[in-house]
């Protein structure tokens, strides 16, 4: 039984190796432009539409609200970013379903590799939204020897922005693999359901936390308030 | 838990990649899209608000113009209703006017028929009353009443007034002939009488001559030279004709008047 799909390898290049993480990321990001190719090429504008449209509408649209909820701003400049790591993670988990998927959000480097560009993200939107210097005054807020803790925060968050995901979605393979072992009837079925449901949830918990972090490094106003709605979604998520 | 570097880098390359794709294919072109919807809906509903307005404004045009008509209708009817009222007036007046003077001359007609048949009946009356006396006096003739003629002529010779004997006087001393006319003959002692009176009163020289007619009734005449003296039933008669058609023609008078 393999934990994680990084131990699944194809084509071995020495220190590049093609294992089934990358190979699932590539097989998902296919898929999903594909799609979004296949619907947006026949755009209309009319009030009739095709179902693609209407439902690709629904997730944009959707997605725009929450993210204007939370960062009471426009969300233009983050819906792609934010948009994308809730599109990539979800649609990696619910393709778990599918017989010999590896779910690439099972590996801890994708995890990893995504909670890090929420790190680089967040300075980033910050600095862009405010200029350099008022982003960087906050770490010495309200004195300097907040400066350590307030890096701490930092990496701490983004540690465990990887860690959980790829907690939940590990632990969902690994679940129905242990049922597969003792009871092989209907239990994997529901435990998939289940892992349908928390695939989901874990894809929205790790784009919404994405958004606050953001959120709080670009409107300093907010940061308390973000602070708070984290350590609630992280104690609810988890 | 070991974390593969290379596939950590490899997975934000993809990441990256998979962001640029989607804003290519997915975020721009859906987001676009919906713009323009709510552009065109934006647009539609201007537009049919402005259609709105227009119609809006018709239907107060319409309602306007056809509030004029209505006002415009009213007015003719009351102009109408009040042009068939004067008509009418005039008709009746009119008609009132003409009735007045169709009950006048019917009227004048009538009253002068009635005028008509009034003097007809009265000359008749008048005469019916005049020949019923005639024959009465006619049958009662007789020589008892004769003498009584004379004697009422005799007394009436003897009061005649100066003016009325002296012509007769006059003529009688010319030997002018005296004519007495009688209505019978008058027996003789009667007619000496009559004689010796005439002489006594005109003159002695007054040839006198005895006649009867049939013309006088219940009366004695004297004649000479466009004279005459004369008592006679008949004068009587004459008078009350005279006076029964004033009577009558004064009873008719007040008649007309009510």
């Amino acid at each position: 039984m393999t934990i994680t799909p990084d131990n699944v390898v194809y084509l071995d290049l020495g220190p590049a190796k093609l294992n089934a993480t990358i190979v699932f990321t590539w097989g998902v990001i296919a898929l999903m432009v594909f799609f979004s190719w296949l619907v947006t090429r026949r755009l209309t504008s009319n009030t009739h539409m095709s179902r693609g449209q209407n439902l690709l509408e629904v997730l944009v649209d959707g997605m725009r609200n929450q993210i204007q909820e939370i960062a009471q701003h426009d969300p233009r400049p983050y819906l792609p970013f934010v948009g994308t790591l809730f599109l990539f993670i979800a649609i990696s988990n619910i393709l778990a379903i599918v017989p010999w998927y590896h779910p690439p959000t099972g590996s801890l480097s994708t995890t990893a590799a995504l909670a890090l560009c929420v790190f680089i993200a967040v300075p980033a939107y910050g600095i862009a939204q405010q200029g350099l210097g008022k982003y960087f005054v906050h770490y010495v807020r309200p004195t300097p020897l907040m400066l350590p803790f307030h890096v701490i925060g930092e990496v701490s968050r983004t540690l465990a922005l990887a860690v959980r995901l790829f907690g939940n979605v590990m632990s969902g393979s690994m679940i129905v693999g242990i049922l597969l072992a003792l009871a092989p009837l209907f239990f994997p079925i529901i435990m998939n359901a289940l892992g349908l449901l928390t695939g989901l949830v874990q894809a929205y918990i790790f784009a919404v936390l994405a958004m606050v972090y953001i959120a709080s490094a670009s409107r300093r106003r907010h940061a308390r308030e973000g602070e708070e709605s984290e350590r609630q979604q992280s104690e609810g998520g988890t | 838990m070991q974390v593969d570097w290379f596939t950590v880098i490899a997975q934000i390359v993809n990441f990256l990649v998979l962001i640029a794709l989607l804003k290519r294919f997915l975020y721009g072109p859906i987001i676009r899209a919906m713009d323009q919807r709510e552009e065109r809906i934006a647009e539609r509903l201007r537009q049919a608000e402005e259609r709105e307005q227009k119609a809006h404004e018709e239907a107060r045009t319409y309602r306007e113009r056809r509030e004029e008509l209505e006002e415009k209708q009213s007015q003719l009817l009351r102009d109408a209703r009040g042009a068939a009222e004067r008509e009418r007036r005039e008709m009746i007046e009119e008609a009132r006017g003409e009735l007045d003077e169709l009950r006048s001359r019917w009227r004048d007609s009538l009253q002068r028929e009635q005028q008509s048949f009034l003097s007809d009946m009265r000359a008749q009356a008048g005469r019916e009353i005049c020949t019923i006396t005639r024959r009465i006096m006619r049958d009662l003739a007789s020589e008892q009443l004769e003498a009584h003629i004379l004697e009422v002529f005799l007394s009436r010779l003897g009061d005649i007034e100066q003016g009325e004997r002296d012509p007769i006087s006059h003529a009688a001393e010319e030997g002018a002939a005296v004519a007495v006319l009688t209505s019978f003959d008058l027996p003789d002692d009667l007619r000496e009488k009559l004689e010796a009176a005439i002489r006594d009163e005109f003159s002695d020289a007054a040839a006198i001559q005895f006649q009867t007619s049939q013309d006088l009734i219940c009366g004695i005449e004297l004649r000479t030279e466009g004279r005459k003296l004369a008592w006679s039933v008949g004068e009587y008669l004459d008078a009350l004709g005279e006076s029964l058609a004033r009577a009558l023609a004064q009873e008719t008078g007040e008649g007309n008047g009510d």
